[in-house]
């Protein structure tokens, strides 16, 4: 039961996979420029243009192109990048990792944090750490990420030096195992708290309201009669319902793990996918920015199957057919 | 009434007033109320919703919402301890182990999302951290069994909205008997069913109070539940006891006239349309009780008696046999035709 459905809601990405790649392929040749000017530069060498037109097949008519590159995918072949000449899937390959990183982290610290923030302020409500939360997650919330990441660069980079200012890796460092990972960290510290500020209010309002109405609760004043501790009231029976909805919040968020970063990633110099989109993007690199697409897409269907399953497993009433 | 066999109540719970802090103001919801329930004994405590007989029960277990309710004085002796003065820890080590509870509607009671089997194993294990998981199952399995579900090994994994409410109360008072507590607080145990049901879940308490001799206070505004269930009876008005007695003496002869005024109320199949002659039935008010007001306003003798307004009656001893009540004409409505509501007439 639960297979089939699994298998029915996987079958869902080759249409979803298919629209994707129609639209995104438009759109790119609805754009204004022409990718030989990227390509070839400004030369105004007609012959040259003519070279690089009929080396990718550019000069094709706008379906046949389409044709030829979904033929292509479909034998799951990406292409190869116009500027780097290189298979596209080789390019976003090597960017996934450090993109999922800052993601990933982002996601963990803006869930366990939002939860546990929400948790502390529920426990209290109205109280000074209620109000302290709630303002201090809403004004983080409403700044903007270009803004706060730039702010964080500023103070606690460059000003006070805490933290590297670009990048995922020390320039010229050539630590190995632990001190590189160590490295990588410090580097990651910034962008990921930046990138979870986003997501930590959203994540503590929710907790914080679930919270409130289910500690109220007959179940959880039951919870209490039984003698259970108090954290295990929380944990065990109050946090559980409240939960849903945060899920539903971070699986929504899950699909953005490889695309919801690139302002970050511009901010803070990240070697990710969002930096890789915005270049290909502006050099034209059709098959590259096509490819980024493609894989974000599928990304996203499996996330969403993927919070699905979360829900059945907070709350096992729940049956998929 | 078995107080006189000379042992300790199994809870006494002496001069307990709780005040809630509303939108409109703080609420003495319960008002120097002592209650004793000894061993074996089912003391039922009646009185209208927003009386205190739930405020009383939740203060004594130190379940009342926070931060709205708080006890403002009393003590509440289980065991020679107050556990009112016990830490968060000593508490929780008391509840669910010697005093338990249980609520009046058990679907909300139970956690919606989490097996039946899962929540009694969780009342198993929780004062019995030494249990390997195994082991708190198969006695999840057997309380079940012992509460009457039927084909409990099977049917313990379903989810309460699974269940009917009978059921669901069965299980519920297989957790709160989980570790045979002295005390078992049933809060309207009964409301949320049907007649029948309503009545084989009172035979079960019944019968588990006679296996390990357990108190019972039985939170009811039906007076029918009280009549077939309670050995002794407080009744409570605007959180206070306004009379105490057993059971018999209550129903046979009121000496106040809130429970008079209550026993009035019940609809009877043997008189047409009514109050029995010589009572009124108590006039409804709206919104809460009148706090800290004595009857007066309700009161079926009261329009004349200014003296309760200057003198508010305390609860004081009437008509022997432990019979007590807050009223300065207790023994004129004692002798007066009080006496011809039988108890039998309130029975089922």
């Amino acid at each position: 039961m639960t297979l089939r459905y699994l298998g029915w809601r996987l079958l869902q990405v080759v249409p979803t996979a298919a629209a994707i790649l129609l639209i995104g392929f438009l759109l790119i040749h609805a754009a204004p420029g022409d990718p030989v000017l990227a390509l070839a530069g400004q030369s105004g060498d007609a012959e040259y243009y003519a070279f690089v037109r009929d080396k990718f097949g550019l000069d094709e008519p706008l379906p046949v192109q389409l044709a030829t590159y979904v033929g292509q995918v479909a034998q799951a072949d990406l292409g190869t990048s116009y500027l780097q000449g290189r298979p596209v899937a080789e390019i976003i390959a090597e960017r996934i990792p450090a993109t999922l990183l800052l993601s990933v982290t982002a996601l963990i610290l803006s869930s366990v944090g939002g939860v546990a923030l929400g948790a502390f302020a529920a426990t209290r409500p109205h109280g000074l750490r209620d109000v302290t939360a709630t303002g201090a997650t809403l004004a983080v919330y409403a700044a903007p990420v270009f803004w706060l990441g730039q702010l964080a660069i500023l103070v606690l980079a460059a000003g006070l030096g805490w933290f590297p200012v670009q990048g995922m890796t020390s320039p010229r460092s050539d630590a190995t195992g632990m001190a590189a990972a160590l490295d990588v960290a410090h580097h990651l510290a910034l962008p990921a708290l930046v990138l979870a500020s986003q997501e930590i209010a959203a994540v503590f309002r929710l907790t914080r309201v679930g919270l409130l109405g289910e500690l109220a609760s007959d179940h959880v004043r039951t919870a209490r009669a039984k003698g259970l501790a108090e954290w295990r009231v929380l944990v065990g029976h109050a946090l559980r319902r409240p939960l849903i909805p945060v899920v539903t919040v971070i699986g929504g968020r899950a699909g953005h793990l490889l695309s919801g970063a690139i302002v970050t990633e511009i901010v803070f110099g990240w070697p990710g996918l969002g930096r890789l989109l915005l270049s290909s993007l502006q050099s034209r690199d059709t098959p590259v920015v096509l490819g980024i697409f493609l894989v974000v897409a599928l990304f996203v269907v499996v996330a969403n199957v993927g919070t699905d399953l979360a829900y059945r497993w907070l709350d096992p009433r729940v049956h998929y057919r | 009434m078995r107080a006189a066999d000379g042992r300790a109540p199994a809870l006494s719970i002496r001069n307990l007033s709780v005040r809630y802090d509303t939108v409109h103001g703080p609420v003495h919801a319960v008002d120097d109320v002592s209650l004793d329930v000894w061993p074996g004994e089912t003391v039922g405590l009646v009185g209208e919703s927003g009386c205190g007989k739930t405020a009383t029960a939740l203060a004594a277990l130190g379940l009342l919402p926070r931060p709205a309710g708080r006890v403002t004085a009393g003590r509440v002796l289980v065991g020679g301890r107050d556990l009112l003065t016990l830490g968060r820890r000593e508490l929780q080590k008391v509840r669910g182990a010697e005093v338990a509870m249980i609520f009046q509607d058990p679907m909300s009671a139970l956690h919606p999302a989490q097996s039946i089997l899962a929540q009694v194993t969780e009342a198993v294990r929780v004062h019995a951290v030494d249990l390997s998981a195994s082991a708190a199952r198969e006695r999840a399995v057997a309380l079940l069994d012992l509460v009457g579900v039927p084909d409990a090994r099977t049917r313990a994994r379903s989810y309460p909205h699974e269940w009917s409410g009978g059921m669901r109360q069965r299980a519920m008072i297989a957790m709160a008997v989980a570790h045979r507590p002295r005390v078992l607080i049933a809060d309207e145990p009964t409301t949320a069913l049907d007649v029948t049901v309503q009545a084989q879940v009172l035979e079960l308490l019944r019968r588990l109070q006679d296996e390990h001799e357990l108190a019972i206070v039985l939170i009811s505004h039906d007076l029918g539940v009280i009549a077939e269930m309670a050995d002794r009876v407080a009744v409570m008005y605007a959180g206070r006891v306004v009379e105490s007695a057993t059971a018999s003496a209550l129903f046979a002869c009121p000496r106040h006239p809130y429970t008079a005024g209550l026993l009035a109320s019940l609809p009877r199949l043997d008189r047409e349309g009514g109050a029995p002659r010589g009572h009124s039935r108590l006039t409804s008010e709206s919104g809460r009780p009148a706090v800290r007001l004595p009857l007066p306003p309700r009161c079926a003798l009261g329009q004349d008696r200014e003296g309760c307004m200057a003198d508010v009656p305390r609860l004081r001893p009437t008509g022997g046999a432990g019979h007590q009540a807050a009223c300065h004409h207790a023994e004129e409505l004692g002798a007066g035709p009080g006496h011809r509501l039988v108890e039998a007439d309130l029975r089922r």
